[in-house]
């Protein structure tokens, strides 16, 4: 609460600095004895000190550098998807309430036990089984580790969304890009170090999925659009460089005046960083999201050359989060694309067949190209994919020909740095209702990506209102099985 | 008499079920005592008698069972000294009231009144006592007390307990995550506050070199002269061996770590890569954190030279530390196609340069032959430099790369032999390259090793 600030009496600045004056005699008088100032200890601030503002480094060795995370917004159907249920096409049409126990349903409307409307084929060496819906991602199957086992806390998309990116179904926490950037910092100074590439559809819950919450405000993600201009006055206003440049000095000029008469302030400290930052972007984002260095053959790869609009739109978007690992963005989150009609997100409440056929036509090529580029350029092997709903669906019908949410079992996968690709994590029941066997919570997702960057998600905490914050609150097991 | 150690045992291990006999019979005998303490009662007398009478032969059978239980060892002695004492104790005051029980059974007046409260008293208060050091015995004397909101917090006892997890060999400070955890595991049982075994305390730094009942513990740089270190080292069945009472000894490994702890000067906030261990010390250290032998994890480095960074930042290099706390490093040049870095500059900092990434930094063959001296990389990035595999001739002594990414370069299927040849690689990335796929000899190839050379489509399977 410092927005009434006033200079400080001669009093006061006496009774704050006592400690400081204080610590500052003992420190020259016992220094010396304190083991963190021997001579190694000192040497190694040293360097720290003479790399310069940078990247933060983690406390272990990563083995992820980046993490591009692609959002299946909505909930994608598991049973359809990514784990298999013959059962459900023996009981096809028979009432649930006989199988098994049922928990209430967003929508209450629980109609007959429903098959999945595609087969499942076996690829790979590992042999996983996917659905026909993802042909092209079922061509990768040796490289992703499957979790079948996956629980949310939340029946509902907007605390479920909070709760997948910030690891609190609460709204205003810190999104999990906001923590990755606060722990290690960005690689690169001309752009910001979260990115959330906007395929049209911003999840329930709006952009606080993708805040800084009590973080420094610089560790928010930056969201670029889809299309010509991906950020709005991207192109400099002024027709002669010079100009806009000593308007910015000004500026700056004026600003940090500002905030010298204000003895320091974070909010004017961060617009003057955000000017920087927006001046810098400037010269690199045209420069990103221009694809005329990419070859052919790679626009192919990503369904670019695709006569649906709506996978040609990810594949752009995909493409866009390769070129920001490249240039050391560390996290990358990947909205989905707005399908429009009956298949608004992955959720389908009715219309199963024709919504999950268009969402997935839209997505499969674009991410499995992906994958297979970053393989090609050797970055898989630094980079994480995470490919996540925030819950999964009921395997049985709501109405008729849709399913309702379900967060007692969804399936999601990861693939790349660190990654035992081909394998396959967690067990749900015959229906794919319920989690039997390895429940994979959020948190432990959580806690697993930030050990792949190197980070204890114990030790990354920030202090607020009174006590430490982690993005895993008290809870968190990394999931060793699925690691290389 | 010589039992059998075995059946000895065997008969030894009744004793925590016998020792409640005579807890059971004592406290109620004292029910009774309560009861009758002002209206003496005739049959609860009686019933005394034959209480007092249960309560010493249990008590004695306690004992028996107690002598054999210890002859297995691996009690602290000085509780189980006053376990003991306190027991025959308790059984000879038992015996002491059942005898004044029994001549007042013949005479029919109270015999030595006094004597009996005084030993019903004892033998009560030494039951508590003698039951309240068994307990110290097979849980340990903390156990009561561990969570008890008054007692005060040790932190040095609770930081053992919580020793961090190390997962790379360079950020590891020497005494906290290698010999505490070491002396934790072996030592600490006995030489805690609670026992002070020697009068040795083994819980902090100063007190492990301060030493106890037999000297300076440990002197920095002289093992000869560090108590800590002649116990540990000499012969097991010598009586001044430690751990004592046939506890687990150290291994041979941790024996080494202390050794060289102590050679190096028994520092407290020095990292393992203050003292840049040799290959061995290195082996035991990677062995005692269960890391991977040839990874990055294992590695180690002293801190690089401060001149060296600046030379590499002045040429334009990006430099970041790999961890936190090592000396680790990973150098960057981005030439974005236009620019040349200096690769003689990196060889100042060969041994702490794991990552270097060179791409399209239009390098050509001869220009690699500065990257042959940097043996400590573990990945090396030279995609999309104009190089053939005359240039991957300079790469054969980096013996620890694990991953070569060549991809938009100009090398061919002959240079395979060379790079597959390379001991630890695992991952060789050769897209783009003239390596024509239908020509490579599959069979050089170790089966460890990725080749990642072109799109492969993975057709749905059976």
């Amino acid at each position: 609460m410092n927005q009434f600030q006033r200079p400080l009496s001669r009093r006061e600045m006496l009774g704050i600095c006592k400690c400081g004056f204080g610590s500052l005699a003992m420190l020259s008088m016992f220094g010396s004895l304190l083991p963190s100032c021997s001579g190694v200890e000192a040497g190694k601030n040293q360097l720290l000190n003479q790399l310069g503002a940078g990247p933060i480094p983690p406390g272990f060795v990563p083995r992820a550098k980046n993490i591009i995370f692609l959002y299946m917004d909505g909930g994608i159907s598991q049973v359809d998807s990514f784990d298999p249920k013959p059962r459900l096409a023996k009981e096809n049409g028979e009432d649930p309430a006989k199988k098994f126990k049922m928990d209430a349903t967003q929508f209450g409307d629980v109609g007959k036990i429903l098959k999945s409307p595609w087969e499942f084929n076996r690829y790979g060496e590992s042999g996983m089984e996917i659905s026909e819906l993802f042909p092209h991602i079922g061509s990768c199957a040796d490289e992703l580790a499957l979790v079948r086992s996956m629980v949310s806390n939340f029946p509902e998309h907007t605390n479920a969304n909070y709760f997948l990116h910030t690891g609190s179904g609460l709204q205003g926490r810190p999104s999990m890009g906001a923590w990755v950037n606060y722990g290690l910092g960005s690689e690169n100074s001309n752009l910001p170090g979260y990115v959330v590439l906007d395929g049209g559809l911003i999840p329930p819950g709006g952009l606080d999925n993708f805040k800084n919450g009590f973080l420094p405000a610089a560790y928010q993600a930056s969201l670029l659009r889809a299309g010509a201009e991906p950020l709005a006055n991207i192109k400099p206003l002024d027709s002669i460089a010079g100009i806009q440049e000593e308007k910015l000095a000004f500026l700056k000029k004026r600003d940090q005046h500002l905030l010298n008469s204000m003895d320091g302030n974070d909010a004017i400290e961060a617009a003057i960083s955000n000017y920087e930052l927006a001046y810098k972007m400037q010269a690199s984002i045209p420069e990103l999201t221009e694809f005329k260095e990419e070859s052919e053959a790679t626009k192919k790869l990503y369904g670019l050359d695709s006569p649906d609009p709506n996978t040609r739109n990810y594949g752009a978007q995909c493409l866009l989060a390769r070129r920001l690992v490249e240039r050391g963005v560390r996290f990358i989150e990947l909205t989905c694309p707005d399908i429009g009609g009956n298949a608004d997100r992955w959720d389908q409440h009715s219309n199963l067949k024709s919504g999950h056929e268009r969402n997935a036509h839209a997505v499969d090529q674009p991410i499995a190209g992906l994958l297979k580029d970053l393989k090609l350029r050797g970055l898989l092997d630094e980079t994480l994919v995470v490919f996540s709903g925030e819950f999964g669906r009921t395997p049985f019908a709501q109405g008729t020909d849709g399913r309702d949410h379900n967060p007692s079992a969804f399936s999601m996968w990861m693939a790349g740095a660190g990654i035992k690709g081909g394998t396959i994590y967690g067990t749900t029941d015959d229906y794919g209702y319920r989690v039997v066997d390895k429940p994979v919570t959020i948190h432990d997702l959580h806690a697993t990506m930030l050990h792949l960057l190197g980070i204890d998600h114990k030790q990354l905490t920030f202090r607020f209102g009174g006590r430490d914050f982690r993005l895993t609150d008290v809870h968190g097991n990394i999931v060793k099985d699925i690691l290389a | 008499m010589q039992l059998n150690p075995e059946f000895s045992l065997f008969v030894g291990r009744f004793h925590p079920l016998l020792v409640h006999l005579p807890i059971g019979l004592l406290s109620f005998a004292m029910v009774l005592h309560l009861v009758q303490w002002k209206k003496k009662s005739a049959r609860l007398t009686d019933a005394l008698t034959i209480l007092w009478l249960l309560a010493a032969v249990s008590g004695g059978l306690s004992i028996l069972t107690g002598w054999l239980l210890s002859s297995g060892g691996g009690y602290e002695s000085q509780t189980l000294e006053r376990h003991r004492n306190g027991g025959i104790l308790v059984a000879v005051l038992s015996m002491v009231v059942f005898i004044t029980y029994l001549i007042q059974g013949k005479s029919q007046r109270s015999a030595f009144p006094i004597l009996r409260l005084v030993g019903i008293v004892s033998a009560i208060g030494s039951m508590i006592l003698t039951g309240h050091w068994g307990g110290a015995l097979t849980h340990g004397g903390a156990y009561l007390t561990e969570y008890s909101p008054f007692a005060a917090s040790d932190s040095t006892a609770a930081a053992g307990s919580t020793a961090r997890q190390i997962r790379d060999l360079d950020s590891a400070y020497l005494f906290e995550d290698v010999v505490m955890p070491i002396l934790q595991a072996k030592c600490v049982s006995c030489h805690s506050e609670e026992k002070k075994k020697g009068e040795y305390l083994l819980t902090s730094h100063a007190a492990i070199l301060q030493g106890g009942k037999s000297g300076a513990g440990v002197v920095p740089g002289n093992l000869a002269t560090s108590e800590l270190y002649r116990r540990i080292s000499l012969p097991e069945d010598h009586k001044e061996f430690m751990p004592t009472d046939g506890k687990t000894p150290l291994t041979d490994e941790q024996k080494a770590i202390l050794e060289w702890w102590i050679e190096t000067g028994a520092h407290q906030r020095q990292r393992v890569t203050a003292f840049v261990p040799n290959a061995k010390r290195r082996d035991e250290l990677v062995r005692f954190f269960g890391l991977d032998q040839q990874a990055v994890a294992g590695h180690v480095a002293p801190a690089p030279d401060p001149a060296a960074i600046d030379a590499l930042l002045q040429n334009g290099y990006r430099v970041n530390l790999l961890t936190q706390t090592g000396n680790l490093l990973e150098v960057k040049f981005n030439g974005k196609g236009s620019s040349k870095p200096d690769l003689s500059v990196l060889t100042a900092v060969k041994q702490q340069l794991v990552w270097l990434q060179l791409e399209n930094c239009q390098l050509e063959d001869a220009d690699l032959q500065a990257l042959a001296p940097l043996t400590s990389l573990f990945k090396l990035n030279l995609n999309r430099n104009p190089i053939t595999e005359k240039g991957c001739s300079f790469l054969p002594q980096l013996t620890k790369l694990e991953y070569l990414n060549l991809y938009g370069t100009q090398v061919t299927e002959a240079g395979l032999p060379l790079l597959t040849s390379l001991p630890s690689l695992k991952k060789l990335y050769l897209w783009e390259t003239k390596v024509d796929q239908a020509k490579i000899d599959s069979s050089g190839i170790p089966p460890k090793l990725e080749l990642v050379l072109a799109l492969e489509s993975q057709a749905p399977g059976s």
